[in-house]
């Protein structure tokens, strides 16, 4: 899939692809080779995942790491209720142990898990190994195996071979250092905040209803906020959070008061909203375009009304 | 110059002269990359190769200069989105900017006073220290800014106290376990089930296996990297620093020591030497004794060495006084990666006991944010309290 046709197709799906990213997909696609994506939390690395089994017409199969995964969690494991379940009620049918072993040995016992499932499709997934940085470095090192050359062996069944190579992503958010050899088995993204005129674009692609001043409005203090030492800085996850909150009460335009009420949808640290009201001063030129059109000051309580707007004559 | 044997040279120079870790593999994906994207376009192509010869946001930001000089000439063309990529989240305080303090430990000291961003003078931002001469002072102001001005020998590794610095560093090592290590042991709520002990278990039960025994990854020792400022205007107070980094390097393989002024020298080596008590280190040459390039020299660290050192097992002692005369969004970069990578970083600061310290010097007013510690490092005495306060800051994390 060339790179216009991509760029077309993940804007279908309401995901904004700037060039670096449509550019790694291309050439991940092309080349068959696993697409590493970092960056900071609620950029659209998982989305992204998402929205290209959309684009390809494919399963997106999902991967979740944590702390302390293992193969068995991964790859697959055996069926033990089942085969304890088939042993008691073969049991006095003669057959042979051999036969019996060989049975519950069989592909019917075998419990698939996300790996092992992506390389048996008949149609090529999209395999999502999502934060791979909480994964252990044994794991890694297993799953570096897997990627080289989409196999696996089991011992009781033999070597399963991928039918088609899935399209791997696999997403960081940098809470540990990845080994070089994963790194190098990879290409590489780094995904970074939108620019203004990105987050503008994304807004309008994933809620098709928002005014264009709010949205605006939104995209501008995003970008103001990205500036300050947050512990969290608020990434796309959190601006859409915020637009479709700020279109659920009505608003139009953001105002101080509606500011400090929806906080909690892009601020998700105490020290985070301290912060912000300590910047208020910096904020206000952001904030003035939504004063109310009689000049009265935005702080001023509606009283749980809201506003009515409406064009004279 | 012919355009495989182009992309062939330009791994080299990737590999040679930029510290990347790419060989063939990645010149034969370059190429198939080159034949996807097409030629024609440069901005496509960077894009392209960047895409293949990267593998960190480090890499990222050094290819697109890297991959200009090569292809276009020493002056490369234009690259307005090179520095937005990774300024963004530490950009540097605007001067005056207030910010309200977020670290716990920070609100125990006083408020920083207002200064510019400029570094302000020795004497202005050491309001602790003892007035200087104006001979001592002016010898320090010009090491800030030459490496050579004031070039001096460590002090040798002090025998007197070693004993109590080694018991202060077994219990270092001892209560610092953040560590998981892939040996199992027995644990009441771990996470696997211990099969031979759940049988043995089952004698008391008819050999039913009611109660079942489980494992977990055990515990181990943190590792440890200490970074020392070997510069002018901490040298004379980094004694018993170098003590505790030869006795922590004496009772623990997972521990390697570096030290700075405006360059970066690894001394694990020299420092695992059991016989080098009562000696000084060998020349450190311009890691030894000069200005202080603090961020450049962490930095340095970080590329050369974070991929093999640093790890959620990793903690990080810096011993310095923040006083950088080096580009300070760099210091930023670097203590950025350091706190993304490591499980803490500590800041050991020779002045940081005094009851009139405040943290002041420009680049500890960058780091500062990024400390999950702020600690005295100057005297022996020190040391002995270590211990209690690395385990707590690593284990809160």
């Amino acid at each position: 899939m060339t790179l216009e046709r991509l760029r077309e197709r993940f804007a279908e799906h309401g995901y904004v692809a700037n060039d670096d990213f449509a550019t790694a997909l291309e050439l991940a696609l092309a080349l068959e080779k696993p697409l590493l994506i970092e960056g900071p939390a609620g950029v659209g690395k998982t989305e992204s995942a998402k929205v290209l089994a959309e684009v390809l017409g494919t399963r997106l199969i999902r991967l979740q790491c944590y702390e302390g995964l293992d193969a068995a969690s991964a790859l697959y494991e055996w069926n033990y209720q089942k085969q304890l379940l088939r042993i008691r009620l073969t049991e006095h049918d003669g057959t042979s142990a051999e036969a019996r072993e060989h049975e519950i040995f069989s592909e019917p016992f075998l419990l698939k898990r996300p790996l092992l499932e992506a390389i048996t499709q008949e149609r090529a997934p999209v395999l999502l190994i999502d934060e791979i940085d909480r994964a252990d470095e044994a794991f890694e090192a297993f799953l570096l195996e897997l990627l080289g050359e989409f196999q696996v062996t089991i011992p009781e069944l033999g070597t399963i071979r991928a039918r088609e190579r899935p399209a791997v992503v696999m997403t960081s958010n940098r809470t540990r250092e990845l080994s070089d050899a994963l790194r190098r088995r990879c290409l590489y993204l780094w995904l970074d905040y939108p620019t203004r005129e990105q987050e503008l674009a994304i807004l309008r692609a994933r809620l098709p209803g928002i005014g264009e001043r709010l949205s605006e409005q939104i995209a501008r203090f995003m970008e103001h906020l990205r500036t300050l030492p947050f512990e969290k800085v608020p990434g796309v996850a959190e601006s859409l959070d915020w637009a479709l909150a700020l279109m659920r009460l009505h608003r139009d335009a953001i105002d101080e008061q509606t500011l400090e009420q929806t906080l909690g949808c892009i601020l998700k640290v105490r020290e985070d909203w301290q912060l912000l009201r300590a910047q208020r001063a910096r904020l206000g030129p952001l904030l003035d375009d939504a004063a109310a059109p009689n000049g009265a000051s935005p702080l001023e309580s509606d009283y749980g009304v809201g506003t009515v707007r409406a064009r004279r004559g | 110059m012919e355009f495989t044997g182009g992309v062939g040279a330009f791994t080299a120079v990737l590999r040679e002269e930029h510290g990347f870790g790419v060989g063939h593999a990645a010149t034969r994906d370059a190429l198939r990359a080159a034949e996807i994207v097409g030629v024609g376009d440069g901005a496509r192509l960077r894009r392209a190769l960047r895409v293949v010869y990267c593998a960190t946001p480090d890499e990222v930001a050094r290819f697109d200069p890297a991959f200009d000089a090569f292809f276009f000439g020493a002056q490369g063309i234009a690259q307005p989105n090179l520095t937005s990529r990774h300024t963004r989240p530490g950009r540097p305080r605007t001067p005056g900017e207030d910010e309200p303090s977020r670290s716990p430990r920070s609100r125990d000291q006083r408020p920083e006073p207002e200064t510019g961003s400029e570094p302000a003078p020795v004497a202005q931002t050491l309001p602790f220290a003892d007035e200087p001469s104006a001979a001592q002072t002016w010898q320090t102001l010009r090491a800030r800014y030459s490496a050579l001005a004031a070039r001096s020998a460590p002090p040798p590794i002090a025998r007197d106290g070693l004993d109590a610095m080694f018991s202060h560093v077994e219990r270092l090592i001892a209560r610092v376990r953040i560590a998981r290590s892939r040996r199992r042991t027995p644990h009441r709520h771990g996470d696997r089930i211990d099969l031979r002990r759940t049988l043995r278990a089952g004698v008391e039960t008819a050999g039913e296996p009611i109660n079942l025994r489980r494992t977990a990854r055990a515990l181990r020792s943190a590792r440890f990297v200490l970074l020392i400022d070997g510069s002018r205007s901490t040298s004379d107070s980094a004694g018993p620093m170098l003590q505790f980094a030869y006795a922590l390097l004496q009772r623990t393989r997972r521990a390697q020591a570096f030290v700075f002024s405006t360059a970066l020298r690894d001394v694990t080596a020299m420092l695992r030497e059991p016989d080098r008590a009562g000696h000084a280190l060998d020349d450190l040459g311009e890691a030894w004794g000069g200005g202080t390039r603090i961020g450049d020299n962490l930095l340095a660290f970080v590329q050369r060495y974070g991929a093999r050192l640093l790890s959620r097992d990793t903690v990080v002692l810096v011993f310095s006084d923040g006083l950088d005369v080096g580009n300070l969004d760099r210091l930023d970069r670097a203590m950025r990666e350091l706190r993304a990578r490591s499980a803490a970083i500590l800041w050991l600061h020779p002045h940081a006991g005094s009851p009139r310290f405040v943290p002041s010097a420009g680049g500890l007013r960058v780091a500062h944010r990024y400390l999950t510690g702020l600690h005295a490092g100057g005297e022996p005495e020190d040391f002995r309290r270590l211990a209690a306060r690395v385990a707590r800051d690593a284990t809160s994390r």
